[in-house]
């Protein structure tokens, strides 16, 4: 396609956004780029979002390969792409939203020694990770560089949460009052951080999980639960999160920590921004 | 059996917020959803990763461009295409051993009951009043429960479940001719109306006025952007899973979900102050 086509193709995408944005926010959009670690049952429908919305450029970092279990909510997964690198479908699905996106690809887990080479060079880093370890380093990296993260959670039965970390907020580990605040990340202490999920499924029974998924999960003899409209109601959250730290509109704020954006498909208050009574989280119970 | 262990390892993460009972349920479920664009196909594509063993989708429509931006089921590859047929596809590459069906169809009086029939549930995503009415209306006849759901902007939703021996469609929003047949073309068209009552209530709640206008006179489409499609969906379809597994819906009308990201409670279940809708305000 030719670069004039592609520059009528992408405006005649997005003509259904406008009267909600403006030409100049739409602008914003194709010139930002963000970073999605994970690429998952969040990660996936955020990235979908993002291009969609037109964003001009994604980084998706995502080492797995689609397996059978992520059909039930993950929306880059399909039969035929189960064993296929989740990271490399998810820009096959973005160029055919969006041909004139720029999409990388990193097949490769976030770690200690690669975090800064990998999230450098983004305006906005979504962690959707479902690693605790991970989230950790990926939160310091981007409160280290300066550069805006989003923190996501789904937690069963019909719980999920959403919160942005900026430069000037609460870090992350303090928001969340891990262990691990200002220490470095020993086996002990990602043994320590691995624990509070443990604690996480053993909670959600009180707010309705099946008692007998929490006990097999402990025991590492089931995956962790998660329902499709759950994870998909995060992940456009998210997105929602990421466009407005791109557009930065005056009356349009984005949910910074500890402001929580806290999702709970069984209460009335289905979605809500809450602030913690404490000035932090128990990450245990989210 | 290949085809059945295949269901159960796909929807494995499913068991521990819904048993495996319930599962089943969702598995011997029939879903017809009406309309398959921003909202629809969404729900369309939900109903395949849930696990939903029999969905029928109907769309008169192929895909365009201006789909793009929010349309789950609408790519560079499908454009020019009919959306039902992209939805068949789409849904069996997600779970071949379910059975879909999709239709390129305009719902109306004269097919409306011999497309509903024999489903356990309905899932409303058109756009137009007059089409709602009749999707409702006709559940409610044959006893079938239906989600509704409306969209508006700047981020605005609205979705709520029907049941035949509930209050229904047209009294829960205040539409005239309630049980009637929209055969009366004044009628049809003073119910289509309400929409662009719906537009001039949205500049209230922050979009232009020159786009109501334009709207109003036909010259410019219903602002819609992927958040707000989605959301709509997503609470749309937890209503439906909720209602197919046996429990009880959040929504349940004349209560609605009430969706507006400009508000520190984004979305929250609200029972109408006067027991039912100004749909002028949804």
């Amino acid at each position: 396609m030719s670069l004039i086509e592609n520059r009528e193709l992408y405006n005649n995408s997005f003509t259904r956004n406008f009267g909600i944005i403006t030409s100049e926010e739409q602008a914003k959009l194709r010139n930002a780029r963000v970073t999605v670690v994970g690429a998952g049952g969040v990660g996936g429908i955020t990235l979908i979002q993002l291009a969609r919305m037109g964003v001009g450029k994604l980084h998706v970092i995502d080492q797995d390969s689609f397996e059978e279990s992520n059909l039930n909510r993950q929306m880059l997964s399909f039969v035929s792409k189960i064993n296929s690198p989740k990271a490399e479908v998810a820009k096959e699905i973005l160029h055919d939203i969006n041909p004139e996106l720029e999409v990388k690809v990193t097949r490769e887990f976030v770690t200690e020694e690669n975090a800064h080479d990998l999230l450098g060079d983004t305006d906005v880093i979504v962690d959707a990770t479902d690693n605790l370890v991970a989230r950790v380093i990926i939160h310091r990296t981007a409160a280290d560089m300066g550069i805006p993260s989003i923190w996501i959670a789904v937690t069963p039965p019909f719980r999920g949460g959403v919160m942005c970390m900026t430069p000037d907020s609460l870090p992350y580990e303090v928001v969340m009052r891990h262990p691990s605040y200002q220490q470095p990340l020993t086996p002990e202490m990602r043994e320590k951080i691995n624990q509070i999920k443990d604690e996480r499924a053993k909670y959600s029974v009180s707010q309705g999980a099946l008692p007998e998924w929490a006990d097999a999960y402990v025991k590492r003899e089931a995956p962790w639960a998660v329902l499709a409209p759950v994870a998909n109601i995060v992940g456009v959250l998210a997105s929602f999160e990421a466009f407005k730290l791109i557009i930065q509109r005056p009356d349009l704020l984005p949910a910074v920590a500890p402001n929580l954006v806290k999702v709970n498909l069984a209460s009335v208050q289905m979605v809500q921004v809450e602030a913690p009574a404490e000035g932090s989280w128990d990450n245990t119970l989210l | 059996m290949e085809a059945d262990s295949f269901y159960w390892e796909m929807v494995k993460k499913n068991i521990g917020v819904y048993t495996a009972e319930e599962q089943k349920r969702l598995k011997e479920g029939k879903i017809i959803i009406f309309g398959l664009g921003g909202v629809g196909g969404m729900e369309a594509i939900l109903c395949a990763r849930m696990g939903i063993g029999q969905v029928t989708g109907v769309d008169p429509d192929e895909f365009e461009v201006s789909n793009i931006n929010r349309q789950m089921l609408a790519t560079v590859h499908s454009l020019g295409k009919s959306k039902a047929a992209t939805a068949e596809e789409v849904l069996q590459s997600i779970n071949p051993y379910i059975s879909v069906r999709c239709v390129q169809a305009n719902v109306d009086e004269d097919n409306v009951l011999e497309l509903m029939k024999g489903h356990d549930l309905v899932i409303e995503a058109v756009d137009d009043i007059p089409s709602r009415v009749i999707i409702h209306r006709t559940a409610r006849e044959l006893g079938i429960p239906s989600v509704g759901m409306s969209g508006s902007p700047p981020t605005r939703g609205f979705v709520s479940s029907f049941f035949p021996d509930g209050i229904s469609y047209e009294t829960a929003l205040n539409i005239p001719g309630a049980g009637e047949k929209l055969t009366n073309e004044a009628l049809r068209q003073e119910i289509a109306d309400i929409k662009k009552a719906r537009a001039w209530h949205s500049v209230k709640e922050g979009a232009p006025k020159e786009w109501a206008e334009d709207f109003c006179e036909g010259k410019a489409g219903w602002i819609i952007t992927p958040v707000r499609a989605h959301l709509i969906a997503l609470f749309s379809f937890h209503e439906a899973v909720q209602i197919l597994t046996g429990r009880e819906p959040l929504a349940r009308a004349p209560k609605g979900v009430l969706i507006n990201l400009d508000t520190d409670t984004p979305v929250k279940v609200t029972t109408p102050p006067d027991g039912t809708w100004n749909y002028a305000t949804l």
